[in-house]
């Protein structure tokens, strides 16, 4: 994901609000779910973001933020923003089987779908170089830092999970 | 107690491939093999393999290995081909038992299919991830 440039005053005002109206749509075992997924995914980013390669003198001399500095999150639940400060929803790109040929694959590109009755968390790194050191060149080795990150907390989802829901309900009662 | 390497496995089948020896026979571990890496005008396809997660998990006699492939080729077009056939080589692949004895459970492509230049070569490859759940330890002939 390329940088994109800081947005105003006013159209940040204008996210937040939307994201504050959207928020208070949602019901609270929804919003518990959301705000335990953006928990998570802020323990992803700052684990993959300590594990992170880091190299000061190449971002000051290029007026770049350090590619370890870069995780941005967001959350969407019945289809709406929620949480986080990423813009716009990812693309993704998902393999699927040709059905006229059998046994052979075709990729399609598309905005990741946010479904009305799930919540979507999105982490990721928004650096132009993040995908490449965590996946290598051809000079470079693969140096994983997101996905080892992902793998450590993501287990411990559900743990998380069951008290946000419980105590978004204890205070609405 | 013997440990084994899915990133050795996963090279194996895609060699092994038919769809993916028609391109190339370049399946590198880790790294693109000297010569590889040609500069424009004279890309070769190749295809290399590395390890993104391969977390110990104690107590289990299976382990969640997610293998990260960077297929590379001529044009984008020929790079997502050559995507593709490895794609199909891993995904929803069912039990198998490896030469060397490493069970793979199942495989799944979690994910990938982004094109990309690479920022040295500027060669055209296609990214992608495989999840492989392996044993830990041999299956007995």
């Amino acid at each position: 994901m390329p940088y994109s440039k800081a947005p105003s005053a006013k159209v940040a005002a204008n996210r937040l609000a939307k994201v504050v109206m959207n928020r208070a749509a949602l019901d609270d075992a929804v919003l518990g779910m959301a705000d335990a997924l953006l928990a998570v995914g802020q323990q992803v980013i700052d684990d993959a973001a300590a594990n992170a390669p880091r190299d000061p003198q190449t971002a000051q001399k290029r007026g770049v933020p350090m590619m370890a500095d870069t995780g941005v999150l967001g959350c969407w639940a019945a289809g709406k923003k929620v949480g986080g400060g990423m813009v716009g929803k990812p693309r993704v790109t998902t393999v699927i089987e040709s059905r006229s040929i059998p046994g052979t694959f075709r990729s399609v590109r598309r905005v990741a779908s946010t479904p009305r009755d799930e919540a979507v968390l999105f982490v990721g790194f928004a650096s132009p170089i993040a995908h490449f050191v965590e996946l290598g060149t051809v000079k470079m080795l693969a140096r994983p830092f997101l996905t080892p990150a992902l793998s450590r907390n993501l287990p411990g989802l559900s743990e998380t999970i069951e008290p946000a829901i419980g105590k978004r309900v204890k205070a609405s009662r | 107690m013997t440990m084994l390497s899915p990133l050795g496995a996963a090279i194996a089948e895609l060699i092994a491939d038919s769809a993916v020896a028609a391109i190339t026979p370049r399946v590198r571990p880790i790294e693109p093999a000297a010569g590889d890496a040609k500069s424009a005008g004279s890309y070769l396809p190749f295809v290399v393999v590395s390890v993104l997660d391969a977390p110990y998990q104690a107590e289990t006699a299976t382990s969640s290995v997610t293998l990260g492939l960077r297929c590379y080729a001529a044009t984008f077009a020929a790079a997502e081909a050559l995507y593709l056939a490895c794609a199909a080589a891993f995904h929803r692949q069912g039990p198998r038992v490896a030469a060397s004895r490493l069970g793979i459970y199942n495989s799944l492509v979690a994910g990938g299919g982004v094109f990309d230049k690479d920022p040295d070569t500027f060669q055209p490859l296609v990214h992608g991830a495989v999840e492989m759940h392996v044993s830990i330890q041999p299956i007995p002939a």
